[in-house]
């Protein structure tokens, strides 16, 4: 519809001398719903961190809004992996979600504004958590966790979206309930989702991009065996204890960092 | 006690020593238990015993060489766990035991009889003079206001540091700071506990109080006012019964720890009989 959210150029990302992501060229529309598919270890992970300026590139560039990523911190929305902190910090769930507001103005003495709690009353909301809203979030199940970090991302108020694995650890019912929320929003956000649930992203994003330190694809979310096959065939040594592709998508379900 | 309160100067300090060590202790040992760098803190008071030798050696106030050395081991042990990647777990066990065979070489350096340091290893809060009163003073201001002034942005950083870098909030800074204020807290209680004995005075008021509380914000406060408890009533015995004010002190925090562990017991157990 508008014009590219994010364009990224020759990019490639070492990890001392692990190559984990290779030359990749790729621009996502304001306004896509983009799924990031891709073996464990094919830098799903990697690209997404290098898109939100946590991993600088050792070749090539991003722009996010035009804008180098450094300086696009309120313009993204970010979801973590399931496991990136202590889930018996003493925060109740109102408390995780406004740490979304504190980027902007985090100065002496900050405070939260009137502003900030509507902002985040209204993500709450828009999540299904706010009946949670006093609750620890040690007390949560997965899949309400995850809801409160994406309200938490959205109180950002940006402009794309970005969760690395937000269906990794939940069951099937509020992973399809996830699906239907971020579908509602991709109609007004860009969402860009890493996910090793090949099935459930491609029957919701609008394009599908299959990563394994090369792109191997970019478009349409129906891709055929050829290309599921050069995902997931090459390097062989990614493929678990030589087991068959057909039942890949099924061994990739296991939860992986 | 009430009298000799009233009556002598050096129980005066004792307890104005409680009462800043408390505060001070409460709120950076809130931080330390839940973003989990107990051993790290415990790293940061022993590199602090080569400052004590140090002092000695040159003739400077021990505390002051104590201070400057706990602070250059949080300042090192930041710079290098950035630049190396080794893992922070790594340099607190080398400065822990770098900075106690320090401190043992510069005593024994110092010429004339060997000083007495288990003040300075187990505390005497008897002892603390008011220049140690005024030092203890300003750092526990300085922590108080620090922590105050950031509180939004310490608690995200404490709880997800990942998302704040996201969010671009300067997390390098934040884990000088800290570990600054870590150093800053922990020669405020060296008079008081002692080196080897700040880890339990540290962790044991915010492990009992984070049984009863989620809310970071409280568990702050009530570990301060734990803190000040155990401080006195260690004082207290320290002084009727004349035997260490710091093993007192640390060995009622860690029976408060015990009777918390019990008394949650027995509200849950009476919570899930009434259902
Ligand atoms: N911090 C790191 N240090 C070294 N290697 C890493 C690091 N993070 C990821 N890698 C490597 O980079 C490659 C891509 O990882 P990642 O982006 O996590 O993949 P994915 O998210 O698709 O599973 C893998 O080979 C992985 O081992
Ligand atoms: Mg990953």
């Amino acid at each position: 519809m508008h014009g590219n959210a994010i364009e990224i150029k020759n990019l490639s990302v070492w990890y001392g001398n692990i190559c984990a992501l290779s030359d990749i060229n790729l621009n996502i529309e304001e306004g896509d719903f983009l799924g990031i598919i891709g073996p464990n270890g094919g830098g799903k992970s990697t690209l997404l961190k290098t898109i939100l300026g946590l991993i600088v590139p050792a070749k090539g560039t991003i722009t996010v809004f035009g804008k180098d990523p450094s300086k696009a911190a309120d313009q993204i929305g970010y979801v973590p992996q399931f496991s990136t902190f202590d889930h018996y910090f003493p925060a109740n769930v109102g408390e995780v979600v406004m740490m979304g507001r504190l980027g902007r103005k985090s100065s002496f003495f900050h405070k939260y504004d009137d502003e900030d709690k509507s902002i985040v009353r209204r993500v709450m909301d828009e999540l299904e958590v706010a009946a949670l809203r006093k609750r620890q979030i040690g007390g949560l199940s997965g899949g309400q966790i995850q809801r409160v970090l994406i309200a938490r991302a959205l109180s950002v108020e940006p402009r794309v979206l970005i969760l690395d694995e937000p269906t990794a650890s939940v069951d099937d019912t509020s992973k399809l309930r996830i699906f239907d929320i971020l579908k509602e929003l991709s109609r007004k956000i860009t969402i860009i989702i890493a996910s090793h649930d090949m099935g459930a992203v491609s029957s919701y994003v609008k394009n599908l991009a299959c990563l394994n330190r090369e792109l191997h694809y970019h478009g349409e979310p129906s891709i055929g065996p050829a290309v599921i096959d050069r995902l997931y065939g090459c390097p062989v040594d990614l493929i678990a204890h030589g087991v068959p592709h057909r039942v890949l998508p099924r061994h990739m379900e296991e939860k992986h960092d | 006690m009430i009298k000799a309160l009233l009556e002598y100067n050096f129980l005066q300090n004792a307890l104005l020593a409680s009462i800043l060590a408390s505060m001070a202790c409460g709120i950076i040992g809130t931080i330390i238990v839940e973003k989990k760098l107990v051993m790290l803190s415990g790293g940061i008071a022993h590199t602090s015993f080569g400052g004590i030798g140090l002092g000695y050696l040159i003739g400077v106030e021990p505390i002051i060489m104590a201070l400057v050395f706990s602070v250059s081991a949080s300042i090192g042990i930041v710079t290098l766990n950035r630049r190396s990647k080794t893992n922070t777990d790594l340099l607190t066990g080398m400065f822990w035991s770098a900075g106690m065979a320090l401190g043992v070489l510069f005593i024994a350096f110092t010429p004339g009889y060997p000083p007495d340091m288990s003040s300075y290893l187990f505390g005497n809060i008897l002892t603390v003079t008011r220049s140690d009163l005024i030092m203890m003073l300003s750092l526990v201001v300085l922590v108080t206001f620090l922590i105050i002034a950031l509180f939004n942005t310490m608690r995200a950083y404490i709880f997800d540091e990942e998302f704040c870098r996201v969010l671009k909030i300067k997390t390098v800074l934040l884990d000088y700071l800290l570990f600054i204020l870590i150093a800053l807290t922990v020669v405020v209680l060296i008079r008081v506990v002692g080196i080897i004995l700040v880890i339990a005075l540290l962790t044991a008021p915010p492990a009992a109080v984070r049984l009863f509380t989620y809310d970071l914000k409280k568990i702050m406060i009530f570990s301060v006012l734990a803190g000040l408890l155990y401080c006195i009533t260690g004082l207290w015995l320290s002084y009727s019964l004349n035997i260490s004010s710091g093993a007192a002190i640390i060995l009622i925090s860690i029976l408060g720890y015990l009777a918390s562990i019990l008394i949650k017991k027995i509200i849950s157990s009476a919570k899930s009989a009434k259902r």
